[in-house]
Parts: C-alpha cells; structure tokens; sequence
C-alpha cells in the first residue's frame, strides 16, 4: 500500500511541477482513521497530502465537471470510478485530453461497519495497514488484525473491473491479488423470486424512509444534470412532501434515467444515511441493458451508450412484433 | 428528585400499561437493524439499548412534512379548515441526552420568540421525555465539546442508565414522577445512585472536549479561508441537516387540485441551492462556501446571540452521514485555534 502512495505523489507532483494539470483530485486523510476526504491539490509541494488506502472509497469522478473549469485535471481513480470517467467523456461533461487518469489498481474498499464486532463503536478506533493487505485495528482496548479481502464493502465483493479500464498512468498490479467476484446480480434474482406484492411492501418499506436529502444524486457521477426534475419549481414536479409515493417517484424515475449508465459503483447506497439499498434499483437495470443490448456501462469512451441512441435492431421491450 | 430501579424484564409490561394513557414513542428495529422512533405498534421490535437512532426524536415535534390548513372550493365560496389537532398525550423512550438538550434549542425557536408556533408548542407540552443515558459514544459523537454530557438531564423527565439486567431511573420531573408510580419500579439505594454515577463519569471520561465552544462563538468570521475549505468538497445534499436534532428551517408550498388543496411545511435547508434563490433567479448563496458558512453561523453564532445558547448539542449524526467527511468538529477546532 504504502508503495503505491508514494508512487502516487510522485506522478502526481510531476504532473504538477511540469504544468500538465491544475489540479489532482485525489484523497487525503480523514477526521478519523477509518475515513478519507477529497483533496484537491494545486501544488507540487502539497502532493505529501495525498493517501491511498483502503479507505479511499468516494467516486471523484463526480467532482469532474464541477472542477473543469479550472483547465486540465488529474483524478486518482479505482476501476469503478475510472468506468464513470469514462461515461462523462462519452456524454460529453469533459473532453478525454481534459482529464490525465491515474488509475489505481484496487483490491477493494474497506465496509468500515465491519472494522469492530457487532454493535461495537469506532469511536476512539487506531488503525495501521500493513504492507501485506491486513489492517490492524485496536478498540476499546482490543487489537485485532483484519485482512482487507474478509471486510470488504458489499459493492467491492461483486466489483468486475478492480483494474481501471481507461487510465492515462496505471499505478499498482492490474492483475494483482484480487478474489473473484461475488456474482453481481445475485442480489437482483433474489429481489425477483420475492412476489409482485413482497417487492412493492419491501420498496414502500425502504422508501418511507427516504428524507429526500438526495445524498444519492449528489454523490453519483451520472447525476451531473444542471437541474434535476426534482428541482424544477415553476411549476414543481414533484412535491416536496416526502411521502413514500413521491420518494418513490424520484428513486424510479432516477434509476431509469440511470439505465446503461450507472458503473455500479455504489456511492449512492454508501451516502444514503438512512440505510436505504437503493442501488439495487441500478443493479437490476444494469443487468437488463446487459440482456438487452449487451452493453456494459463505462467500459469504452468511443461507444455511445444504447439509451442514447437508436438503432433499428433495438430490442422493443415493449413487445410490439414487426 | 429520587430515583426508582426498573428490570429490563418489566420495561414492556410497564410500556403496556402507557398506552392506555398515553401515545408511545419507540427506537424501533426496521428491516436489517435501522433504527427510528416510531408509534408503537409492535413491541417486539423496541430497542432501548441499540445503538444511536438514525434521527432524533425532532420528527415527532416537527414532523419533515406537516398540513398547515386545506382548503376546499374558489372565491368567496373557499372553505378552509385547520389541520387535525396534535396534543395527544405522548411519552417519548430511549431519548439520547444530546437529543432532549435539542428540543430545549428548538423550544428557543418556536417558543422563545413574540411570536410561537402553536403546532410545535402543542406537541411539546403533551411530551414526556424518558432518557437514556449513553454508555459508549458513537464515533461521530461530541456533546461534551458543546457542554453536554452523555448522561445529560437537560429536557429530560426521566434518565435510565445501564444497569445490565436492569436500569436505574433517575426522577427529573413531577410528570416523570408519575410515570414510575408503578409497581414496575422498584426502590434505588444509595449504592445504586454512586453506581450510576460511576457509570456516567466513565461515559464523560472516553470522551474529551475537542474545541470549546464558548470560545469558537466569539470567533465564527463573515470572510475566512475555513469555509471554503471546507466546502469545496461539499457537494450540496441536506443529509447534514435532515439527520439534525437541531436544524429546524423549512419551506411552505401549497398543492393545489380543482377541487381545494392543501397548505403544508416541510424541512428545507440551507444547503440547497435552492433554498435562497430567489423568484427572478438570483442566488445570495451562490455556492456552498456561503451555505456550509451560513450552516455554521447559525449554529454557532446568530443563535448564541439571539438565545444565549448554540444551536449544536454534538450528536454527531452530521459527522457521520456526511459523504465526503466535512466534519464539524474538525471546522469548529480550526475556527477555535485561529485557523481562518
């Protein structure tokens, strides 16, 4: 681990110092051991800021078209976020040579839930990460040694691109030590032998939570638009009365306007603070524009995604034949 | 006041014998282990020993969305009817000390001025607060940073503190007093309160003050550095304010069919662009370096100049929703040191 952060201030202070970039977008060490912030450093001689660990775990593509106009922008990416860099190249939120890809081979993010036994507190919590993928972490006077793989995030265990597939500067082993992938859509199949009337109570369950703090949308690299339908006041479209129908609304109607664009990489379900699975709504329509189109999101800034375009071939879910 | 010992296997038959006088509020268990207050329907999934509830109580008092009048028929034929009273009797369990010391500041707000908010003040004077002393700090947690305490009293009726098996009742109030005029509750002994004590210094002692906040009022600054230092990551969603015990803003919109409509409130917050913009589309906040500014402010200065008391009680919960880690404290330590 260690290696890789020093290699990453390297390229990133050279990247700096030769006035190839404004800007790194990368993360630096949190208020607490167990969490990172953003950082975005403008100096060569701030790059000591910048760490990479298994904490690291916002998406920061999504500070991408926030931060462009500052000019030419580096930005540390896993392979997830690496797949929303590539979606904003092909819908055209930042042009390719606008943005220098510091790919991070990842072996998955810490679900720092999982740091301390059940209904144990991270308050107080020391962490050290060793070099050999094990983190050892002592609380309430107990020290315990936890290897990375074992307490992953759930996001991480179904991850399929570890290794980012667009990268201008690939910084670890792309084909390092890294557990094959829980299958993703195994959450989706089980939503699916659940009953119509299961589903829908689960749903109204999970959403009568919701407070519409949009924690989901601001955090997600694909939500980029100026203003979102939930914003739109003159007239309003959607109440401002959080009722289970209108969450619903605003959850369904993102997730289809996120269809063969969400990479799955799960920060919407981490930011949402009331526990709300939300991202199997985008699991499930990811795997249908797998079914249908055989696209997979983020993979090739030259390809358009099929929602954005027609073709005649186009399935017709709606069953209209000839 | 005097003090009375409960046993964990009389808390719901005790609680039963509540509801025929009373509405009861619970931490309740939903799904995989969130937890809420919530109306007691099921006892089964009470948990007074859970972790800190995902929100405070404040909903029950300042519900997220709340009809102020409907309103039925156009001209002078328009009917219009108040909403449904909401006075009923209420006894509030598992009230984390920082959360009780909120309701006090939302009391300042709604109560404190010329003006009252009859609707919360309807709800407050029908509540009885049952507290729950916290034994472990959440990670988030800061209340003796802001002078509290985890086994603060302020706003409370009763405290429960952790006895194991069973819990010892601190009486704060004459209607606490008549919540334990049960024969669920036993007699505390003097050992029993030096016992709760201890428990409560071992509580105060795994968490030391990070910043004073006394001194943090005087020094909250219009132009400084430190706002969008911090705000420059922020990327504008309300989970900070949504999950405040505190926070208490809101919008008014009306909803309006051919047949009548209806007038309601709903929290709003200052993080949203939206939230100050105006009519013909001008921003006085156009970034979030003026919102997470105005977010502090308040908190931490105009309310302490209004009421003499801040608008924080360190729950933590913003600490810890917060997505990209912009952690109060943290801010609140670098405005103490000078740190603009």
């Amino acid at each position: 681990m260690s290696n890789l952060e020093t290699a990453l201030r390297e390229t990133a202070a050279r990247l700096l110092r030769d006035g190839r970039v404004a800007l790194v977008l990368g993360y630096e060490a949190g208020s607490v051991p167990f969490r990172t912030a953003p950082a975005f450093v403008e100096r060569a001689e701030d790059v000591e800021r910048l760490v990479w660990n298994p904490f690291c775990t916002n998406n920061l593509a999504t500070y991408l078209p926030k931060v462009k106009s500052v000019g030419r922008v580096a930005i540390v990416a896993k392979g997830c976020d690496a797949r929303s860099v590539v979606t904003l190249i092909q819908e055209h939120q930042i042009p390719r040579e606008q943005v220098v890809i510091l790919g991070l081979c990842c072996s998955g993010m810490v679900d720092v839930e999982r740091l301390v036994p059940a209904g144990g507190s991270l308050a107080g919590i020391a962490i050290s990460t060793g070099t050999d993928g094990r983190l050892t972490v002592e609380s309430d006077g107990d020290r315990r040694t936890l290897p990375v793989g074992e307490i992953l995030q759930e996001r991480c265990r179904v991850c399929e691109y570890h290794a980012p597939v667009i990268a201008d500067e690939i910084l670890g082993d792309p084909a390092g030590p890294l557990t094959a992938p829980v299958e993703p859509f195994a959450v989706v199949a089980e939503m699916e032998r659940r009953s119509p009337a299961e589903r829908q109570a689960f749903w109204r369950a999970q959403l009568d939570r919701c407070i519409r703090c949009y924690a989901c949308r601001e955090v997600c690299p694909a939500c980029y638009c100026r203003t979102c339908f939930v914003d739109k006041a003159a007239p309003r479209w959607l109440s401002k009365a959080s009722t289970v129908d209108d969450n619903w609304m605003f959850h369904a109607v993102r997730a289809f306007h996120l269809a063969g664009r969400c990479v799955g990489c799960g920060e919407c379900e981490r930011a949402c603070p009331m526990d709300i699975p939300i991202s199997r709504l985008n699991r499930l329509l990811d795997r249908e524009v797998r079914g249908r189109f055989g696209y997979v999101a983020g993979l090739d800034p030259e390809s358009v995604p099929p929602l954005g375009t027609f073709r005649p071939e186009d399935p017709d879910p709606g069953g209209h034949e000839g | 006041m005097g003090a009375a010992i409960l046993r964990k296997s009389d808390v719901m038959p005790w609680v039963r014998g509540l509801l025929a006088s009373y509405r009861v509020v619970a931490p309740m268990v939903e799904g995989e282990g969130t937890i809420r207050y919530r109306s007691l329907t099921s006892e089964a999934s009470v948990v007074l020993d859970g972790r800190r509830p995902l929100r405070s109580p404040k909903e029950h008092f300042l519900p997220q969305v709340e009809p102020l009048l409907t309103f039925r028929g156009t001209g002078t034929a328009l009917a219009v009817a108040p909403p449904a009273k909401s006075d009923s009797a209420t006894v509030i369990l598992g009230v984390r000390p920082c959360d009780a010391r909120a309701l006090a500041r939302l009391d300042d707000v709604f109560l404190g001025r010329k003006d009252m908010d009859s609707i919360y003040g309807d709800r407050r004077k029908a509540a009885i607060l049952v507290g729950l002393a916290c034994a472990t700090p959440s990670w988030g947690c800061f209340c003796t940073s802001v002078g509290g305490s985890p086994a603060g009293t302020e706003g409370l009726d009763l405290l429960l503190t952790d006895f194991g098996d069973h819990y010892h009742v601190a009486v704060l109030s004459e209607a606490g007093r008549a919540l334990v005029a049960t024969p669920a509750f036993g007699p505390a002994t003097d050992a029993d309160a030096a016992l709760a004590e201890e428990r409560h210094a071992a509580a105060i002692a795994r968490m030391p003050a990070l910043f004073d906040a006394e001194a943090v009022a005087g020094k909250v600054e219009w132009e400084a550095p430190v706002w969008m230092r911090h705000a420059r990551r922020c990327l504008a969603c309300g989970a900070c304010s949504f999950l405040c015990p505190t926070c208490h803003c809101f919008d008014i919109q009306d909803e309006v069919t051919a047949e009548g409509g209806v007038r309601f409130r709903c929290w709003d917050t200052c993080q949203f662009g939206e939230f100050t913009r105006m009519g013909a589309g001008h921003n006085p906040r156009p970034t979030q370096t003026e919102r997470l500014r105005q977010r502090v402010s308040h908190k931490f200065k105009y309310l302490v100049e209004e009421f003499g008391r801040m608008g924080c009680t360190g729950c933590g919960r913003c600490v810890e929703a917060c997505p990209v880690n912009i952690d109060i404290r943290s801010v609140l330590a670098e405005i103490e040191g000078g740190e603009r």
